[in-house]
């Protein structure tokens, strides 16, 4: 009879086993990155030539998680965390760039509107001083503008140097499990929770970069960057570094194993890559552009200014002064007093508008954008136009990769999450599990009672 | 499909966080009466509504410069009909000279009157605005009109012939001014005839009954009645431009009412489309929310 004690006392302990797991499930139904865990039983052979068998064993705990699953949705959080980082500069650009306080096509239109009503009485200096304060209200709108682009780029280096101190502390960890992992496969222990753990790093670190991961038999991961540069490798951790470079941009650069090299961040992925193409594709190209209109305008109104004569008769002085290092002051008005202002296309005719005239004709001359001849003003609004164009096509990005993203998520957690109510039935199970081999156990010894009670 | 709890609650996260952004969005719309919050909303709808407000500032501008111009050229045409009547009633005295029965002491009477007359046209070609800009003078807004030459005793015009452009609207220029140039010729010969006669009748040796007096009145008339057409022409010619200003500014008017239409159907919220979007986001969240709370009662282990 004790073959029967054996055999009910391995469906006790494998039904104890089991009742455990459970409970390690209905313990972890919150925990982020857990992947529930299945109890995998096995028959055992019996010892004689009996074909009745010998119990059941524990065979494994299996840590119910998909490669392909994680990497799906590692891959889908690459992708929104892209559009997510992109997304916060383009909705700042395109609000700073139609602020009605900010917006050049308003300044430009109030400095035309000044000139407009001059025209009627070129020497009024009222009228002048309030082309003189217009002048300077648009340089303004130039410079704030632009100072605040350089601003927003500012916050992009923050960003993204905090980002890399967040992408190396993770990297450094997935090493570090890797090293905990390769060790305990090497002894056959647990792993589960450091898998879980290392999946939820692994996937943290899919937010900031598009990444390839695969496992290597030792069980350890190793992740690079989708162009082929190592992040990790075994137990070893590549660690970014960003310089400022004397033109105000930043460098990254990638540690590894004691050699550096410049990371190319275009096509980097995730929100590191990200910030890239908000820094290269939006910020930069529209402060550019800026630059580039303030010139323009500079040189056409001062170039018509100097063919012109003042109030007194002498020859024209330019108005504006354009910086082209500057970020924050592109364009300064002269000191020049209202009188100043050469207007008149005569010495001495003070009434003379010719060369006022001129100047309101830039209004409608163009000038050359970035390949294109435009006017000011439709320079101005093509450029917010193409800012809110990508910002909506971005937008639209972002909601279809969040979309997929939470699809993904709902896959792994389809395979990987718990449900509470599938480990109720599993404890109802392996309870009734665990009484019945108890009452073969008791059932055995009233055998065994009866058996002695024979003699 | 094998449901967890981690996918219920996911699933109830997104939903009230869509739900919750729409409304946001939508409470927004309607504290600011817009339906463009951002560029991005509606990038094609942003860029020609940039493009409706430029030309509304500009047409804002044409219609104070319209009114500038306007008031300007009524100025100036006040001052030609005002030298116009006092033509007229040199024309009176000049006619009354020429009338034979007048003795030497009648012409010197009449010579004093138009001596009179004749500063007070001088005067009003030399008329200035309220920040002391000659009107007449063409385009050297700082030097008279006319100027008299106590030496030659004669006047002539010192400003020049040429006219101001204004902007009125869009790529049109309209001439601002009129210039004594123009209306009485360089040489002032009017006011110079009139100054000889003037001298001629004062002149306290004269024979009334010469013929010679007689016949320099007449060329005075002559003068005098040429330009005074040329004054008039010129008045009219101020109405017509005045005609063209009305013109310009009810064209301006139509303009910027279809563009105040067209900004406000591409950028103006529609209320009722909002309201009942945001009743219907209203209604969602309050679905998701009861949904949850009875998935959520939904649990074996209450069972047990």
């Amino acid at each position: 009879m004790s073959f029967l004690n054996q055999i009910a006392l391995s469906g006790v302990r494998a039904a104890q086993v089991a009742i455990a797991t459970t409970g390690q499930n209905i313990a972890n139904v919150n925990t982020p990155g857990f992947s529930r865990l299945n109890t995998v039983t096995q028959s055992l052979a019996g010892p004689g030539g009996l074909n009745v068998g010998g119990g059941v064993e524990v065979s494994s705990i299996r840590r119910m998680a998909s490669e392909f699953q994680n990497q799906q949705l590692w891959r889908a959080t690459t992708e929104q965390n892209y559009y997510a980082s992109r997304q916060e500069y383009l909705t700042s650009l395109e609000g700073l760039m139609s602020g009605t306080g900010s917006s050049i096509s308003v300044g430009l239109d109030q400095f035309f509107a000044a000139l407009s009503e001059a025209s009627a009485t070129p020497n009024s200096i009222a009228l002048r001083q309030q082309v003189v304060a217009e002048a300077g209200n648009m340089s303004q709108r130039f410079n704030g503008l632009s100072s605040n682009i350089d601003a927003q780029v500012q916050a992009l280096h923050e960003q993204r140097t905090a980002m890399v101190t967040t992408i190396n502390g993770l990297t450094d960890n997935i090493a570090k499990l890797n090293k905990k992992i390769i060790e305990a496969e090497a002894v056959k222990g647990d792993t589960t929770a450091l898998r879980d753990h290392r999946d939820s790093l692994v996937q943290d670190l899919s937010q900031y970069a598009s990444l390839r991961v695969n496992e290597v038999p030792d069980g350890s991961l190793s992740v690079t960057l989708s162009n082929g540069q190592p992040l990790v490798a075994g137990i070893s951790a590549g660690q970014l570094q960003v310089s400022l470079l004397a033109t105000g941009e930043q460098q990254v650069s990638l540690s590894f194993l004691g050699t550096s090299f410049p990371l190319k961040q275009d096509n980097f992925g995730g929100s590191f890559g990200g910030l890239y193409d908000a820094e290269y594709g939006e910020l930069r190209p529209n402060q550019e552009a800026l630059h580039e209109m303030a010139a323009q305008f500079a040189q056409k109104v001062n170039d018509i200014l100097v063919t012109g004569f003042d109030l007194a008769g002498n020859p024209g002085q330019p108005l504006l002064s354009y910086d082209p290092t500057s970020s924050t002051q592109l364009l300064k008005v002269n000191n020049l007093t209202p009188e100043q202002l050469a207007f008149s296309s005569v010495a001495g005719e003070t009434g003379n508008n010719e060369v006022l005239l001129d100047l309101l004709a830039i209004k409608s001359q163009n000038i050359t954008l970035n390949g294109s001849s435009v006017t000011l003003n439709d320079a101005y609004t093509s450029l917010l136009g193409t800012v809110a164009s990508n910002s909506r096509q971005n937008q639209a990005d972002l909601k279809s990769t969040t979309t997929v993203t939470q699809q993904a998520q709902a896959q792994r957690d389809s395979v990987s999450a718990v449900s509470l109510d599938e480990e109720a039935v599993n404890l109802m199970t392996y309870q009734q599990a665990y009484q019945a081999n108890m009452k073969v156990i008791s059932t055995a010894n009233q055998l065994f009672d009866g058996m002695l009670a024979a003699f | 499909m094998r449901i967890t709890n981690a996918q219920i609650t996911a699933t109830m996260h997104n939903s009230m966080n869509g739900n919750s952004a729409q409304l946001g969005k939508i409470m927004q719309q309607l504290a600011t009466n817009k339906r463009l919050l951002l560029p991005s909303d509606d990038p094609i709808a942003s860029v020609r509504v940039m493009r409706v407000q430029r030309e509304e500032a500009s047409l804002e501008q044409y219609r104070k410069n319209i009114d500038n111009v306007s008031g300007s050229l009524s100025t100036q045409e006040a001052n030609l009909t005002s030298m116009s009547d006092a033509m007229l009633n040199v024309r009176d005295r000049l006619l009354w000279a020429a009338n034979g029965s007048n003795t030497s002491e009648d012409l010197a009477a009449i010579a004093g009157e138009l001596e009179n007359l004749e500063k007070t046209l001088f005067s009003a070609i030399n008329v200035r605005d309220e920040e002391g800009r000659y009107l007449f003078s063409g385009t050297l807004s700082d030097t008279p009109a006319a100027t008299y030459d106590t030496a030659t005793e004669t006047y002539s015009v010192t400003g020049n012939d040429k006219h101001r452009q204004a902007a009125v609207a869009n790529g049109v220029l309209l001439a601002e001014n009129v210039t004594a140039h123009s209306v009485f010729g360089a040489g002032l010969d009017m006011l110079n005839e009139l100054h000889g006669l003037v001298a001629t009748l004062k002149d306290p040796l004269l024979d009334a009954s010469d013929p010679a007096v007689r016949a320099q009145i007449e060329t005075t008339i002559n003068q005098l009645d040429t330009t005074h057409n040329k004054l008039l022409a010129t008045v009219t010619e101020l109405g017509g431009r005045q005609n063209t200003l009305t013109l310009l500014s009810d064209s301006n008017d139509e303009v910027s009412l279809v563009n105040k239409k067209i900004e406000g159907e591409l950028s103006n919220l529609d209320y009722a489309g909002a309201t009942i979007d945001l009743n219907n986001y209203q209604l969602a969240l309050q679905a998701t929310q009861k949904t949850y709370l009875k998935i959520n009662q939904l649990s074996l282990f209450s069972l047990l």
